[in-house]
């Protein structure tokens, strides 16, 4: 199984602080980026597309993100495309993800049931809300004795430590309760504990104690997403 | 184990930099920085500075600001930080006769964030009056 893994994708953000003629050129090369994204997944030759959280920034994104999405999403097919809700779009009953129509080949993963794809199972750690403090992936099941498909779980990092200050909260990646030997491939946003080495996505602007934004610490001109080779079951990452 | 390949997507760049001056001459290199920056119509700069400079290098810092504002997608500046005293070059520049040469007096005896400000505006105000950059 080859699959490439992105994340935080954002559509929709509105990146304020960017004004005039650049603010619009900055939004719409988002969805540039998503149909860059779609030709790299076609010439990888991957069989199938994972977005580990936040595809849209918000669930009150407007109809016109939504249709710019859903003509960007297009681009990927007929290769799969699976959706997991993050923190900015979580699976609550008005997620924006809900109002993606007509596309036959992306999967919105609002549920916690695997999906299989030429033979790997896909299982979706989906956020049923903005703030979730307990484990997405505590749902994640034992493997069967003799069962040797590949398993990729699909989660998307989430503050779950906070302390008093909120400047000394740390993000931490929901794995706690996840054997080692449950899965071949764990795809998240943030440091994984097992094999996921990636932290693909777009860079956004964070949100600072106090309300202020700023742009993430570290120079990002390479954000990447990851073409990723799964053989099947590999029992010690 | 599985095989991962990255592969750079992004057409923006983010970058965050943090500037302590010390020296006036700092003010050249980051200037230089600037200049070396790649793409700057899709890069996005943070730029946190503090530290001291002369009311020449900073004003020469205000127009190094104020040429990549336009230049780059997104220029936010937080200079709250940078203090611009005066050196004696600086005064021998400002040494005016009337009104104005009262006024620097003023600013000068006052340290408030408010007259430094008025007194780095003013030395700007009288170099480019002067036909100078």
């Amino acid at each position: 199984m080859k699959f490439l893994h992105t994340a935080d994708i954002q559509l929709g953000l509105k990146l304020r602080f960017v004004p005039g003629e650049s603010g619009v050129r900055v939004r719409s090369q988002r969805f540039d980026t998503l149909r860059h994204i779609a030709g790299v997944a076609k010439e990888q030759g991957a069989q199938a597309v994972v977005v580990a959280g936040d595809f849209f920034d918000d669930n009150s994104v407007g109809p016109d993100t939504i249709q710019l999405a859903e003509d960007s999403l297009q681009t990927f097919a007929p290769i799969p495309v699976l959706i997991l809700p993050g923190n900015h779009d979580a699976a609550t009953e008005h997620s924006a993800l809900k109002r993606l129509q007509g596309l036959k080949h992306v999967h919105v993963l609002m549920d916690q049931e695997p999906v299989e794809i030429e033979g790997t199972l896909f299982y979706p750690c989906p956020l049923s809300r903005r703030h979730e403090t307990s484990d997405p992936t505590s749902w994640l099941p034992e493997r069967d004795p003799g069962d040797d498909r590949v398993r990729v779980a699909i989660a998307h990092g989430g503050v779950i430590e906070f302390s008093e200050s909120r400047k000394a909260r740390t993000l931490s990646t929901p794995t706690g309760s996840l054997r080692k030997d449950s899965i071949t491939w764990l795809s998240v946003t943030g440091t994984a504990r097992l094999n996921s080495v990636t932290r693909p996505g777009i860079p956004a602007p964070q949100r600072q104690p106090g309300g202020r934004r700023r742009i993430p610490a570290t120079s990002c001109s390479l954000k990447f997403l990851a073409a990723v080779k799964c053989r099947k079951l590999n029992r010690s990452p | 184990m599985p095989k991962v390949e990255q592969v750079p997507v992004g057409r923006t760049k983010w970058i965050d930099r943090e500037v302590v001056f010390n020296h006036d001459e700092e003010v050249d290199d980051l200037g230089e920085w600037f200049e070396y920056l790649d793409e700057k119509s899709w890069t996005l700069v943070q730029l946190t500075m503090s530290g001291h400079l002369s009311l020449k290098a900073r004003s020469q810092l205000d127009r190094l600001q104020e040429d990549n504002q336009s230049r780059l997608l997104c220029l936010r500046i937080k200079d709250d930080r940078v203090a611009a005293a005066p050196t004696e070059e600086d005064l021998q520049y400002l040494s005016l006769e009337g009104f104005v040469g009262t006024a620097v007096d003023l600013l000068r005896q006052d340290e408030s964030q408010e007259s430094q400000d008025a007194l780095r505006l003013l030395y700007r105000f009288h170099r480019e009056a002067g036909g100078e950059s």
